[in-house]
């Protein structure tokens, strides 16, 4: 649904976003991760026909964000960086002005359905002005829905709200990823890309990866296994290494940490000698490393 | 006009409106410019009618500042129509004045409120989005300045007036505030887009964009000393200066909406 080929953006000497090469499956939900100034927000710009590339060339539903800027527009939902409603007017003409502007069919039906379904109906004839931030941003993704984009854009849907409504938002993102859409993510929330999205993009001004999450975790800190004792003694970790198997081994009190390409392989003789060393072993847990973690180092890695 | 348009209008009514300066601005100006010029044409035709006649001295001054329009007038008539006409060209500065401010507040209110992003995501054309913002300063702008002179008219004939409204109503002044002053208000909303796009105050857009009731002004100041007086060729002329003017900002103003240029050039979007 979404195909950048050398998608490249200056503003003068600053390369914004360079030779960005990405595709986005149907139904998928893509994070596109990066820390501030990166140029998501400019990469979403593009490919929403706002703003043009510089060089290179993107599809969005088949249509060249260039030359069919048009369907482009009509077959995309975005949700802005800032909410950008107006604030004089009621959530209900704010959204009547999009619907006709997207030229949906039945816009009061498609107004009152969505206000419905974000909790907004009572408040309909209230002035956007009035609305607190986490209303704000609700009205504003029911904008981006009105006209039943296949594509979503999100800018950082939920930087800026509370720890609740950022949930129901984002359960609400669950929720159009689950009726098909294709959604792409911009966020700094790494949880969130964690929960939502299919697969994760890494990017400053360029990609750095785009894979899964849990193999973005396996790739950077290989697979991770710990072996709580009751006590560890010397002769236990003698009895582990004396196997001879791929594994690295690091202790932490009474905790011995395993790291293997494979440990579903290793485990099993690993916990064997542990117990025949005289080794009570309380708890085998495998370890999962934060998206965070993940991020930060390769980042960190790439100045 | 299509349904982007009339949605983009009806959203403009619906929100500038509610802004009270601009509200009292619209309603304000031209009841202020009522009240003026039937006071004083009104005022100086009771002062004058019981008056002894004036001196031939003062009345060859005066049809020295009136030019032709007085002919066959005598003095006191051709005071009033003299007084007459110059507010009639207080009125075709209302067409400057307020198209100026309703789209001062309207550009720099949709760049504050960041507004104009989502706006241009949807399938809107540069010239639906400037056709929409013309009209909506516009329209009223003209129907508040018909509604001002009718009234001023009107309340010439009240006051004994009746003969020098008639005089107004010449083939010039008709098409000085039936054509002319559309154009002007053309181009005082262009005007003002354009310079919106470049400040983040309204009130500094509006003064800025202010600047263009100058010309209008010097005719005032040139006709209430005599240089010249406003005739049915001088409003043929500033109808197709006007016409030019108009189609150049207009052509300005679209390139100046282009959606790169929005998002990437405007001060403060
Ligand atoms: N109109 C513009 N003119 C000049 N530079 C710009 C413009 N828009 C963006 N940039 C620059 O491009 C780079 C990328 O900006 P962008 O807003 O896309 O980043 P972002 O990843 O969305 O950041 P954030 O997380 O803060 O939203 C930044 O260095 C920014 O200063
Ligand atoms: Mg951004």
């Amino acid at each position: 649904m979404i195909e950048t080929r050398r998608l490249t953006r200056r503003f003068g000497e600053l390369l914004a976003v360079d030779r960005l090469d990405l595709d986005v499956a149907r139904g998928e939900c893509l994070g596109f991760l990066g820390p501030n100034g990166a140029g998501k927000t400019t990469t979403v710009r593009m490919l929403c026909a706002l703003i043009a590339p510089s060089e290179g060339s993107a599809r969005v539903a088949g249509h060249d964000v260039v030359r069919e800027a048009d369907q482009v527009r009509r077959k995309v939902g975005i949700l802005t960086e800032t909410p950008g409603l107006y604030d004089r007017l009621s959530a209900r003409r704010n959204l009547e002005l999009f619907g006709e502007l997207y030229g949906v069919d039945d816009v009061a039906g498609q107004v009152r359905r969505y206000l419905a379904l974000l909790g907004l109906w009572e408040r309909r004839d209230d002035p956007a002005g009035t609305f607190s931030k986490g209303m704000r941003q609700k009205l504003a993704i029911c904008r981006a829905l009105l006209h039943e984009p296949p594509i979503l854009f999100l800018d950082e849907p939920t930087s800026a709200l509370d720890p609740e409504a950022a949930r129901l938002v984002r359960d609400f993102v669950g929720e159009l990823k689950s009726q098909g859409r294709t959604i792409f993510l911009c966020t700094h929330n790494l949880e969130e890309a964690d929960q939502l999205c299919d697969r994760v993009a890494l990017f400053r001004n360029r990609l750095l990866v785009v894979d899964t999450a849990a193999s973005l975790r396996h790739q950077t800190y290989g697979r991770q296994v710990e072996v709580r004792l009751r006590e560890l003694r010397p002769e236990h970790d003698a009895a582990v290494r004396a196997l001879g198997l791929p594994v690295e081994l690091a202790a932490v009190g009474a905790t011995l940490r395993l790291r293997a390409d494979d440990p579903d392989a290793i485990t099993p003789a690993v916990v064997r000698a542990l117990v025949l060393a005289g080794a009570e072993v309380q708890a085998v847990t495998p370890i999962e490393h934060s998206l965070e973690r993940v991020y930060l180092e390769i980042m960190g890695g790439q100045p | 006009m299509n349904r982007r348009v009339r949605a983009v209008l009806r959203k403009e009514w619906e929100e500038v409106f509610k802004n009270g300066l601009v509200l009292f601005t619209m309603v304000f100006t031209p009841l202020l410019f009522v009240v003026m010029g039937v006071g004083t044409v009104g005022g100086t035709g009771m002062a004058t009618r019981g008056a002894p006649p004036m001196s031939q001295a003062e009345a060859a001054e005066l049809r020295k500042l009136a030019g032709e329009q007085c002919a066959g007038l005598d003095g006191a008539a051709c005071l009033d129509l003299y007084l007459g006409t110059l507010m009639l060209l207080l009125f075709m500065m209302l067409p400057l004045i307020l198209p100026t401010v309703f789209a001062a507040y309207s550009v720099v209110g949709e760049k504050t409120g960041r507004t104009l992003e989502p706006l241009l995501a949807t399938p809107i054309r540069t010239t639906e989005l400037l056709l929409a913002k013309v009209l909506a300063a516009a329209v009223p702008a003209v129907v508040v300045t018909w509604g001002g002179v009718a009234c001023y008219l009107g309340g010439l004939a009240l006051l004994g007036e009746g003969g020098t409204a008639r005089a107004l109503l010449s083939p010039a002044w008709l098409a000085a505030v039936g054509v002319l002053a559309p154009l002007l208000a053309v181009g005082g909303v262009l005007a003002a887009v354009i310079v919106s796009s470049r400040v983040n105050d309204p009130r500094t857009a509006q003064q800025l964009s202010g600047v263009v009731v100058m010309p209008l002004a010097m005719v005032l100041v040139g006709q209430s000393m005599g240089l010249f007086i406003v005739d049915a060729a001088m409003v043929g002329v500033a109808v197709v200066v006007m016409v030019v003017l108009d189609l150049a900002l207009a052509w300005v103003s679209v390139a100046l909406f282009d959606r790169e240029n929005v998002l990437t050039r405007w001060k403060g979007a």
